[in-house]
């Protein structure tokens, strides 16, 4: 699904040069759930935004779902994070003076459906986030757990292959960010690929595997053993 | 408060700062050269014409039937016409006249020495001396004085009646043709120089020195050309005389098209009308100019300071004041104000190089360019103190706000 | 996809309503005082006969007879005898000789005393078919000479109530003359045919004469008149240096006007050589645009007036420029999102593109508004140029277009610094 062999980012300033992400390899399986931890400035952000097609990268290769994605134009780029990629961020970054409809709306739009087709995706993704009711609300009229669920059915409406998650539940309360992960839980469970920035140690233990980056290289790579998601819900609740 | 701070933070944003200082700079350079063309109309009208104009009333006329063909009908007719008007309550003193002071160009012939004829090669205005074929009592009409020899009276014979017609000439002309000769009894090609009369403006286009005039004795009748009838009224009865002059002329004959009664004042605000007229279209244009800079300088306060908030969140937590913030915004305004400014002495000169290729223009002083500096000063200070304002009032808590 | 950019647009203008007006507001004052005084830059250099300008030719000759002459070009009047050698030269297509005069007249079968003023052109017969002047009733005039008379529309209004009034009588100066032809309503702009001395715009003739009748008649030059030795009446003036007839001529081909030119100019040197007058033989031919020019048809104190409302309008744009700049700063994270979830740079500067043309679109209207009414000023302050302010169609297509384009000026910086920006660095 998702293939990073070498990769290298390097920020130059005039005097220094930082590597930001050196000689990275990870590769995700289909259906994989991946949990990526580390401490800040240690190039976690980096990598999303290279795995997102958001920034570039000076050194090594990535595909993803098969395609090379070096040397593609900025029109291919975009298409392919149209079509391939979904994000969820930290903020949520709703649009707050359009409603849920036009705020799932607007990457269908940008992929070219027509009317009815968007109709059907944008109810459908609201539905399975549990909002479809509310799909004229404006996101202020909404807590900040449902807005983060807006924002993943806004995610999920392009059928994307990979979700990209940065620090999903980073702006949540506990039982809110509760309910963010058993629906990304959920959603891995019918065949979705994630890959998920979190700095919350717990919440990358629920998931199935994770990777550490530590000064732009991946220093850990373990794989748990899949654990229950009710599991994961129960230690937090008693942390809370 | 420190100026280097300033300048940064203006680089930072230095397209916009740019486009403001250019505004600025625009509006200045328009501002001043506005105003020249205002003063010099003002200037133009406000020039001693050497006449009294308050005191003067117009009505031209033309004859519509072919029986003014005839000289001598036409000419007892204009006799009559003056007989009508001079008897008119208010009016001291009417004269015909085949053309008006105040005017482009008009009834005009060369006038030399006869043996000087090179003369008209080098002194381009002496080839078209505006001739002024009047009754004998102009120049008290006018209110022209006498310098030297003597004016026409009732004795005095008729041009057409002449071999060689007396002729008196303006004092410039005189002065122009004879130096410090006297003009009196020479011969020149307009005929024999009785007098010399005192200046006045005939071409405002030519200059002060060269307000040549030539009269004759001649009661002008040609049904072709229109009949200018001139009246000295009091200046309160000029209204009052003005509306009975049509039925007056024509209760002496009916077969004439009175084209216009107008005073002299009237005529002198025509003239100038299209200055003015240019003058108030750049006045309207220097007001939107103005109007437009002031909500350049409202906005690059409003929006492109009020960005900052986080910033001034921040000063105001280490401990600026409102004060403090108010100035900081105003302080920045002013110093692109003082940058456009600067700018604008250029934008200045080239307008008014640009607009000289066009039209006359005087050249650019420093004392209309600080006015006009003060004016964009100002309209620019009070449409940034309100932003300004806004902006102080940002709560030091803003600081710790991430968003 | 251009409706959902419309719609964005649409929704962008909501968002920030006062800076948008602003923007809008300032275009729109910029682009309608630019377009008033284009509409009256326009009618000034107007071509007034499209169809033949470039073959007709005003013609200028050098035969003034005193040396210590003002004149360093040929005057543009000629003197009868001159005129007579013109007509007489075969050579053009159409050839006219005509000045202007001013005569009183009414129907011959009028009770009433009153006589309408009316400008008049006193013209060989030529003149019709030269300036393509429509009829509206009956011919041309047959010859120069006769008591045959042609009536504009509007003085055949004021006489005949706008009938057909071919066959009837007009009287001038107590003597008859039959209407032969009536004119339609005929605005020329400027009046090609008679430009000189800032006539350019005053209204076509109301009555035209044969020129022979008009000199016999002793009806004086309403224009440029100037002799050498002469002060006697029209009518005797014929063999003398009286210089008041404007001659044009139609020259359909290269050919014709330099045989033409060549006529003019051996002319020219004949009375040079038989010592008539001592000037360098200067002959000008100028078409209706070169004559235009020549005599400045297109006012300068509104050219100067240009000069202010271009850099009016820079600076317009430079403050709806500096004003979207804010704007677009303020949008660069929206845009980042946009990004992320999959718009191109294409699609975005396309989104530009549409809110540019709608902002551009408002502006534009709000400009052909605001360029009548500062016409309307115009007009009160120059009333002189009461007789060319008219807001054609065309102006109105090029003020809109200009509102489009400064618009899209405006944009077009702040969006290509706002879609620059890295998304990665939006999306914090």
């Amino acid at each position: 699904m998702l293939s990073m062999q070498n990769v290298s980012r390097i920020y130059r300033t005039e005097t220094i040069q930082t590597h930001a992400l050196n000689d990275f390899s990870l590769s995700v399986n289909a259906g994989e759930f991946v949990a990526v931890t580390g401490p800040s400035g240690s190039g976690k952000s980096t990598f999303l935004n290279i795995a997102g097609l958001l920034d570039q990268f000076d050194e090594g290769e990535y595909s993803i779902d098969g395609v090379s994605v070096k040397g593609l134009s900025d029109n291919q780029l975009s298409r392919l994070r149209n079509e391939k990629i979904g994000f969820i961020f930290q903020n949520y970054n709703l649009i707050p003076d359009y409603s849920l409809f036009d705020n799932v709306d607007m990457p269908l739009r940008y992929r070219g459906f027509n009317g009815k087709e968007r109709k059907r995706r944008i109810e459908e993704a609201l539905e399975k986030v549990g909002l479809a009711s509310r799909m004229n609300y404006l996101p202020s009229q909404l807590s900040g757990g449902q807005q983060q669920r807006v924002a993943i059915a806004r995610a999920l409406a392009g059928e994307p292959k990979l979700l990209l998650a940065d620090e999903p539940t980073g702006n949540l309360d506990s039982l809110m960010a509760r309910q963010v992960m058993e629906l990304l839980h959920d959603l891995n469970k019918d065949g979705a690929t994630i890959i998920m920035v979190t700095h919350d140690p717990d919440q990358a233990r629920s998931v199935p595997r994770n990777v550490q980056i530590i000064d732009g290289q991946m220093t850990d790579h373990r794989v748990y053993q899949p654990q229950s998601v009710s599991a994961s819900v129960e230690s937090e609740a008693e942390l809370a | 408060m420190n100026i280097k701070a300033l300048i940064k933070s203006l680089l930072h944003r230095r397209f916009a700062t740019f486009l403001l200082i250019l505004q600025l700079a625009l509006t200045l350079g328009l501002v001043v050269n506005s105003s020249i063309m205002a003063l010099d109309t003002n200037a133009q009208m406000k020039r001693k014409l050497g006449f009294d104009k308050d005191e003067l009333l117009i009505v031209q006329l033309l004859p519509t039937s072919g029986a003014f063909r005839d000289e001598d009908f036409y000419r007892s007719v204009l006799h009559q016409d003056i007989a009508k008007l001079s008897a008119l309550p208010g009016v001291t003193s009417v004269s015909q006249l085949n053309q008006l002071p105040i005017q482009w160009g008009g009834w005009n012939g060369s006038v030399i020495k006869r043996d000087e004829p090179e003369k008209l090669l080098e002194n381009r205005q002496l080839n078209f001396v505006p001739y002024y074929f009047s009754s004998n009592n102009i120049f008290e009409t006018l209110g022209l004085h006498l310098v030297e020899g003597r004016l026409f009276d009732e004795a005095s014979p008729q041009m057409r009646d002449q071999e060689t017609p007396s002729t008196i000439i303006t004092q410039s002309l005189a002065r122009e043709l004879f130096g410090n000769e006297s003009a009196i009894g020479q011969e020149i090609n307009a005929g024999f120089v009785v007098g010399i009369v005192s200046d006045f403006v005939t071409m405002p286009g030519n200059p002060e020195e060269k307000q040549y005039a030539v009269f004759y004795n001649e009661d002008l009748a040609i049904p072709d050309i229109p009949q200018n009838y001139l009246l000295r009224v009091a200046p309160e009865k000029l209204q009052t005389t003005a509306n009975l002059l049509e039925d007056a002329l024509l209760s002496v004959h009916p077969e004439r098209d009175i084209l216009e009664v107008f005073s002299m004042v009237q005529h002198h605000q025509e003239f100038y009308q299209e200055d003015n007229g240019l003058v108030g279209l750049f006045t309207i244009l220097c007001v939107l100019m103005l109007i437009v800079t002031a909500i350049s300088s409202f906005a690059h306060a409003q929006f492109h300071v009020f960005r900052q908030r986080r910033l001034i969140g921040i000063r105001r937590a280490l401990g600026a004041t409102r004060k403090d913030i108010l100035f900081y915004v105003m302080a920045e305004h002013w110093l692109i104000t003082l940058l456009g400014s600067v700018l604008g002495v250029a934008v200045m000169l080239a307008i008014n190089i640009g607009l000289s290729g066009q039209i006359d223009i005087s050249k650019p002083n420093v004392l209309l360019y600080l006015a006009a500096f003060v004016i964009v000063f100002v309209s620019g200070s009070l449409s940034t103190w309100f932003p300004a304002w806004r902006t102080s009032l940002i709560p030091p808590v803003i600081a710790t706000r991430t968003v | 996809m251009w409706h959902y950019y419309l719609m964005l647009s649409l929704r962008s203008l909501k968002r920030s309503p006062t800076l948008y007006s602003m923007v809008i507001l300032t275009l729109a004052i910029g682009v309608g005082a630019l377009a008033s005084n284009m509409a009256l830059y326009q009618s000034m250099a107007a071509d007034p006969i499209p169809e033949k300008s470039d073959r007709l030719f005003h013609v200028s000759l050098n035969s003034w007879p005193d040396e210590d002459s003002p004149h360093q070009q040929p005057l543009f009047v000629t003197r009868y005898r001159d005129a007579q050698q013109v007509l007489s030269s075969g050579i053009p297509t159409k050839v006219v000789a005509h000045y202007q005069t001013r005569v009183y007249t009414k129907s011959l079968d009028a009770k009433s005393l009153t006589r309408f003023a009316a400008d008049t052109r006193a013209t060989t017969p030529d003149f019709f078919a030269l300036t393509n002047a429509p009829f509206a009733y009956g011919r041309s005039l047959s010859s120069a000479e006769g008591n045959e008379v042609v009536l504009g529309s509007d003085l055949n209004d004021k006489i005949f109530g706008g009938s057909n009034s071919v066959g009837k009588a007009v009287e001038i100066e107590g003597k008859p003359y039959t209407v032969v032809g009536v004119l339609k309503p005929w605005t020329l702009r400027p009046r090609f045919y008679h430009m000189e001395q800032d006539s350019a715009f005053r209204p076509t003739d109301d009555l035209f004469v044969p020129l022979e009748t008009a000199i016999d008649n002793n009806w004086g030059v309403n224009g440029r008149s100037s002799s050498v030795d002469y002060s006697g009446d029209m009518a005797s003036s014929r063999p003398h240096n009286r210089f008041y007839l404007s001659l044009w001529a139609q020259l359909d081909s290269a050919a014709q006007q330099d045989s033409f030119q060549q006529y003019l100019d051996n002319y020219s040197q004949q009375l040079k050589d038989a010592g008539e007058h001592p000037l360098a033989i200067n002959n000008e031919l100028k078409n209706v645009h070169e004559w235009a020019d020549k005599l400045k048809v297109v006012d300068q104190r509104l050219l100067a007036f240009s000069i202010a409302t271009m850099l009016f309008l820079i600076v317009c744009v430079f403050n709806a420029s500096s004003l979207l700049l804010a704007k677009y700063h303020d949008d660069k994270s929206e845009m980042g999102l946009r990004r992320a979830l999959g718009a191109s740079r294409n699609q975005l500067f396309r989104q530009g593109f549409v809110e540019a043309m709608l902002v551009g679109s408002i502006a534009g209207s709000l400009a052909l508004l605001l360029s009548w009414l500062f016409l309307a000023c115009s007009v009160v302050l120059l009333p002189n140029l009461k007789a060319i302010a008219q807001l054609e169609p065309a102006v109105l297509g090029q003020g809109f277009a200009i509102a489009l384009l400064t618009a899209l000026l405006s944009t077009g910086y702040p969006l290509w610094r706002a879609n620059r920006a890295s998304i990665s660095a939006e999306m914090k």
